[in-house]
């Protein structure tokens, strides 16, 4: 299996608190979902921020197809092919659902664009096209988020509690839009519902209090003595 | 507020064009002036729009390019060729240079520090405006500024106040191009939500920079123009307080609007002009209107117009 993301004893403090503590671990290039799950402050977010360019991380190294990309701005980041979602939504919510996509579209050269008609048909959006993203239901906006990842045309795709402040039918959504990305790219997904987690994963990572303390497949984490004391079976 | 207004938005500014095309016929000097006056202005209060309306960007320099536009008008024509014209192309290329080293001096600051950045540039300017006295004429500015020369002769008010005209009507509808192009979306993504704005892939500092030089080249002209209107520039061009007129400017019209900034130019000149003349008024009564404004519609005359219309 060939590795796309490398994160190498990456530390990250903000003051005394060690987010991110000597942290290594590989996403390869396979489809399918990778989760990372484990107790709030354990890192998660901080990692992906890491990842994204979003905070600069205190020592270690990232490497994204063999480069280094440790120091990039996030933008640079974006266009050699990582791309998250936020885990409060973050979009352009004074424009429409159309134009957030064009904003993500003109980001890239002219030949490699999109045609957001289809974008917007595949999302099941075609309907909100020209209506501002602020006014759209929550569960929408969340889905208007993964559609302009999609549009950038991912080659590892970051997603940060997609399910967040959604109800069922919602969630649901989201779950089977996340397993067609994962048919063709690797998607890593951070995520507090075991549920959804065990249902979508081919491979769990866990973390706690800045490290990886299991990873393996939804079977093996879910057997793993360790992973039951702290964060299972709390 | 949506940004799709665009049909009325397109009626409104060539209305505006109509108007100002036919004003000459009243043949009443006073009039012709104000219209030149009022063109002027609205392009630099479009052009300051482009930052703070559009991208977000509070700038308290922007004065800097008017005057950096009128001044190199009167230099160039004062010394080094006597003609409307190129004074006009010079000053157009000289703020363009000089919003491009202004923007990679002050771009890479956000918010309050962008904003006191641009606000120290510009008193610097003024500074430099007062102090280089040889060259600049200190406070006293430069004044019997030549409108004749080899290619065009606007010593004729009418004259004057149709080159002026045509260079409005350019200007403006490449700002209105800019406006409705995906340049144009991507400096409103920027004002939207400029945090976001890396994670679709866009550096941040590039869209700030092309905003800023279309921004601060437009500026530059209508400077230009007003050097050429008034035959004079002073100091006071460069003095921070003229970064008001625009903002207020664009406060009043409705700065989400491409054609707030134009109405609030109209209102601006109208209430300098006319309450003036009644008393020192002039100034209770813009403040009276911006007030009543930001509390009531912050989306300036247009949004409040839109609103009433709805209701109806």
């Amino acid at each position: 299996m060939e590795e796309i993301l490398r994160v190498e004893k990456v530390v990250k403090k903000f003051g005394e608190f060690v987010a991110l503590n000597n942290i290594s671990l590989s996403i390869y290039d396979q489809k399918g979902v990778t989760a990372i799950i484990g107790p709030n402050g354990a890192g998660k977010t901080t990692l992906i921020n890491v990842i994204t360019g979003r905070l600069r991380p205190d020592a270690g190294k990232i490497f994204f197809e063999g480069r280094d990309i440790t120091s990039l701005p996030p933008h640079k980041i974006v266009q050699l092919g990582i791309v998250r979602t936020f885990q409060v939504i973050n979009l352009f919510s004074e424009l429409t659902v159309y134009q957030n996509l064009n904003v993500a579209n003109l980001s890239k050269p002219r030949t490699l664009r999109k045609d957001l008609h289809e974008v917007m048909e595949l999302f099941g959006l075609d309907k909100y096209r020209d209506i501002e993203v602020a006014k759209l239901p929550h569960g929408i906006q969340r889905i208007v988020q993964i559609a302009v990842a999609f549009t950038l045309s991912p080659k590892l795709l970051l997603l940060d509690e997609p399910l967040a402040g959604l109800n069922i039918d919602e969630k649901t959504r989201i779950v089977n839009v996340v397993k067609d990305l994962a048919k063709n790219i690797p998607v890593v997904l951070i995520e507090h519902d075991l549920h959804v987690v065990f249902d979508i994963s081919n491979r769990i990572v866990v973390m706690h209090r800045g490290e990886v303390i299991a990873e393996g497949t939804p079977d093996e984490v879910y057997r793993n003595p360790v992973v039951k004391e702290i964060y299972i079976g709390l | 507020m949506n940004w799709r207004v665009k049909q009325p938005e397109t009626v409104l500014l060539f209305s505006v064009y109509i108007l100002t095309a036919l004003l000459p016929l009243t043949s009443d000097p006073y009039y012709i002036y104000l219209g030149a006056l009022f063109m002027i202005i609205s392009l630099f209060s479009i052009s300051y729009n482009i930052l703070f309306g559009n991208a977000g960007l509070l700038s308290f320099g922007h004065a800097l390019f008017f005057a950096g536009g009128a001044y190199t008008y009167a230099l160039f024509t004062i010394n080094v060729l006597k003609d409307p014209l190129l004074g006009l192309f010079v000053s157009i290329l000289i703020s363009l240079l000089l919003s491009l080293v202004i923007g990679v001096l002050t771009l890479r600051h956000t918010k309050i520090y962008f904003s006191m950045l641009t606000l120290a540039f510009g008193m610097l300017f003024y500074a430099l405006l007062i102090k280089w006295r040889d060259i600049t004429g200190g406070s006293d500015g430069l004044s019997g500024l030549s409108r004749s020369g080899i290619l065009i002769n606007l010593s004729n008010p009418v004259a004057r106040y149709y080159f002026i005209f045509l260079v409005f009507l350019v200007t403006s509808l490449f700002l209105y191009y800019i406006h409705r192009s995906q340049l144009g979306l991507l400096i409103k993504s920027l004002g939207v939500n400029e945090d976001y704005l890396p994670y679709t892939g866009h550096s941040v500092f590039k869209i700030r920079m092309l905003a800023n030089v279309i921004a601060g080249t437009v500026a530059g002209t209508a400077g230009s123009l007003y050097a050429i209107l008034n035959g004079a520039v002073t100091p006071d061009l460069a003095y921070w307080t003229t970064n008001a007129e625009p903002l207020v400017a664009a406060l009043i019209g409705g700065p989400k609007y491409f054609v707030g900034p134009l109405l609030g130019s109209l209102i601006y000149v109208a209430i300098t002009a006319y309450a003036a003349k009644i008393a020192d008024l002039w100034q209770f009564v813009l403040g009276t209107i911006l007030v009543a404004l930001i509390l009531g519609s912050r989306g300036g005359l247009i949004e409040l117009v839109r609103r009433i219309w709805k209701r109806s």
